[in-house]
């Protein structure tokens, strides 16, 4: 290869990898700053399509994770499923070893440290009871609990009795054979998993001994690993309570790397989100404040090798590397020319293979911090839920609209994701729906108008909402078809094929999508989606709970049908002039 | 029990239930609900005997995987696909019906048959329960999986015929990789 070609394909490369990283960094601060459909914009648009690419399954992960927590009920369901199907998969890496050796560490598919693959599991079993399938939810409880490898503790010297870290490990084990068989294989100590797992048994079969036994046996579980839950674990048990709040806050450890080449890699704190005891407070409209303790607590989970992937095979190819380089040194300072030619190959094969064995640090860097289960019983509709962790004002998150379980379903589930932020976000405390839409039944301010139209109402356009407005004098004589047209001249999806068709786009890295139209951000948002995160999540509240700019029309037939006074009233919706 | 491994192939994988699966499943049990037609519950009736309107509920999983409701219909769908249906209607008076709710779906997507709403007034219920055991050693993984089928007279509450298929899936390599 010319070298003029050479190096341009190094910068591409370069390039590529800081703008790969310069969107991680986008997301992360998305969903700092409580901007999940952003976020969830972000990701979707630039997801890695090669499926042999490592960040193929780091992508949708982080993108499951942030439309969980922003509340989404359809459209994540398939790329939950896929991620599921692939973490049940075993063995993903096993013939890659030899290639991973030669060439690469990326070689490997990555499926995620233990611990972010047991949280994935748990995020998929809260996903599915959000869904009503607790079946499912129990199956992906029950998958996160997998078993672990367990290399012990330091036997002697300073830390002696400390877990032991990867380095500790490596120095233990003479070679890779060894290393597999000088661990013990031990269940594991995710009590969250076990406390999903008994819940949702119990959420199961009422009466049912087989659910009732199975129930107890992950209580027991995980009392013994968090006693501190036994407060929850007996409101469950007694099914003294109609919804489970699934409340997660912070944001998780980093990943780094230490040691010679950099070859291994551990897990810290990230600062201001140290691990501390706070429960959490909850409070249902005006009643006294209930508190829980934290069910899962990430930076423990992550520091403890137990839960680390090891990176065994990066420590295999920094020794030889380092070999190489030195063996090349000394026969380059031999009088034999060949010997010197052999030996300056040796040095740069060496440099080469050790500057690839530096540990690779990409992670699910929106897991949080911490989890929380909170038991709560909901007596009256559109209920007003506020959350809290400890004395921490800016933490303080209102969901108002949750209404008791609909009558067939004895429970239900909601995951909260309380923003990771310490700036206060003032839409997390406002507590009031400001926009009429599909989950939300009490009137609001507005609603007799479409929001395309000026008024405060983002329903799926149906008979029903068209004689809402009918009857308020509007729209009068506009039929329902007609009505649905104007949203589709604006782009905006009325039902989730449409969804999907407006939500598979090509997926560019390094450039923005060719039109102005994003993926699945919502109407309220400058998007083209209609879906309606459940009430008692997150997604609810950043949507409808804070005041939008007003709607911009995007077609001729809108800002025509606007003018021709078939709207019935004033219509209020900004113009492009107007800088919106 | 029937032990499910490919020898000679690559090590399975994965110990999730396939569509092959389902098909194997569905092939048994309408086989052994056919057999029915001989000696059994079914043998005595004849066309003049009172209706029987057997309402087809999808599965219940109870196993350690999730199983979407496409599947759960899918493998009462094989079940059914595996009966002589028209002959059972003729010479038995037996009628197989889907709730409502599948009922309204399969219209949608346009994969209804005539005789899924034909005189939707059940007197017995097809129930599916799915069950499993899970046994890992971290290096590799078996479930034993348990499909139990229930025929009741919604009636009385009582249960008609009950078969079951067993079977066990392994998957080999680490959970963790």
């Amino acid at each position: 290869m010319p070298r003029t070609k050479g190096l341009s394909v190094i910068g591409l490369l370069l390039f590529a990898a800081a703008a790969g990283g310069c969107a991680v960094r986008q997301t992360e601060r998305f969903v700092q700053e409580g901007e999940f459909g952003k976020a969830r914009d972000e990701l979707a648009c630039s997801l890695e399509q090669n499926a042999a690419d490592r960040n193929y399954m780091i992508d949708r992960m982080r993108l499951a994770i942030v439309d969980i927590c922003d509340g989404q009920f359809e459209s994540p369901e398939k790329n939950i499923n896929d991620i599921y199907e692939f973490l049940r998969t075993q063995g993903v890496n096993d013939d890659k070893t030899v290639e991973a050796v030669v060439v690469t560490e990326g070689v490997r598919r990555w499926k995620g440290e233990p611990f972010e693959q047991a949280l994935m599991f748990a995020y998929t079993a809260v996903y599915k009871a959000m869904r009503g399938e607790l079946d499912n939810a129990r199956a992906a409880a029950l998958n996160s609990l997998f078993l672990l490898r367990d290399f012990g503790e330091v036997s002697e010297g300073e830390r002696e009795g400390q877990r032991k870290w990867t380095q500790d490990i490596v120095a233990s084990v003479e070679d890779e054979k060894a290393l597999a068989s000088s661990y013990t294989a031990r269940n594991t100590n995710f009590a969250l998993g076990h406390l999903l797992a008994g819940a949702f048994n119990s959420m199961l079969g009422a009466g049912d001994a087989d659910r009732d036994g199975e129930a107890e046996e992950h209580y027991g579980a995980a009392l013994v690993l968090a006693p501190q839950l036994g407060s929850v674990i007996e409101k469950i048990r007694n099914r003294d309570f109609n919804t489970l709040l699934v409340v997660t806050y912070g944001l998780g450890p980093t990943k780094y790397c230490y040691g010679e080449d950099c070859v291994y890699a551990a897990f810290r704190q990230l600062r201001n989100w140290e691990s501390d005891y706070s429960e959490l407070q909850v409070q249902l409209d005006d009643s006294y404040a209930q508190t829980f303790p934290t069910a899962c607590d990430v930076n423990f989970m992550a520091q403890d090798h137990m839960w680390n992937n090891l990176e065994d095979v990066r420590i295999t190819k920094s020794v030889l590397g380092t070999a190489m380089v030195y063996s090349g040194a000394a026969a380059m300072s031999s009088g034999n020319r060949n010997a010197q030619i052999v030996g300056a190959a040796l040095v740069i094969a060496g440099a080469i293979a050790k500057a690839s064995a530096r540990a690779d640090t990409r992670h699910c860097e929106i897991v949080p911090q911490r989890i929380y289960v909170a038991p709560v019983k909901i007596e009256r509709p559109n209920t007003s839920v506020a959350v809290q962790v400890g004395d921490n004002a800016v933490s303080r998150l209102v969901l108002p609209g949750l209404s008791p379980p609909a009558e067939h379903e004895p429970f239900q589930v909601r995951l909260v994701s309380i923003p990771p932020t310490w700036a206060g976000l003032p839409w997390m405390s406002s507590g009031k729906v400001l926009y009429a839409n599909d989950r939300y039944s009490a009137p609001v301010e507005g609603d007799t108008l479409p929001y395309i139209l000026g008024g405060t109402c983002v329903r799926r356009p149906t008979q029903e909402v068209l004689e809402h407005y009918q009857k308020s004098g509007y729209l009068e004589g506009v039929s329902l078809g007609e009505l649905e047209d104007l949203y589709r001249g604006e782009g905006i999806a009325l039902n989730l094929d449409e969804e999907l068709q407006l939500y598979t786009k090509t997926s560019k890295r390094s450039k923005k999508a060719e039109t102005d139209r994003v993926c699945g951000l919502h109407v309220l948002e400058g998007g083209s989606s209609l879906e309606c995160p459940l009430p008692g999540t997150t997604g609810f509240v950043r949507l409808f709970c804070q005041q939008r700019p007003a709607y911009v029309p995007r077609s001729a037939k809108l800002r025509e049908f606007i003018a021709s006074g078939k709207v019935g009233g004033p219509v209020q919706v900004a113009t492009v002039d107007s800088g919106q | 029990m029937a032990l499910f491994l490919c020898a000679g192939c690559a090590q399975p994988r994965t110990s999730v239930l396939t569509a092959g699966d389902y098909e194997h499943i569905g092939a048994e049990i309408g086989g052994k609900l056919a057999r029915q037609m001989a000696e059994g519950f079914l043998a005595g009736r004849s066309a003049d005997s009172p209706q029987m309107v057997i309402a087809i509920q999808k599965v219940v999983n109870y196993t350690s995987d999730m199983m979407s409701d496409g599947a759960r219909w899918l493998i009462m769908s094989h079940v059914k696909g595996t009966l002589p249906i028209k002959s059972l209607a003729r010479e038995r008076n037996v009628r197989f019906v889907i709730p409502a709710e599948q009922l309204r779906r399969a219209k949608a997507e346009g994969t209804f048959e005539e005789d899924d709403f034909a005189e939707r007034a059940p007197t017995h219920a097809m129930t599916a329960t799915f069950r499993s055991a899970t046994r890992s050693s971290g290096t590799d993984r078996t479930d034993l999986y348990y499909c139990e089928f229930q025929l009741t007279a919604l009636e009385t509450g009582e249960i008609v015929w009950t078969d079951r298929v067993e079977f066990k899936r392994i998957a080999v390599g680490e959970s963790w990789d």
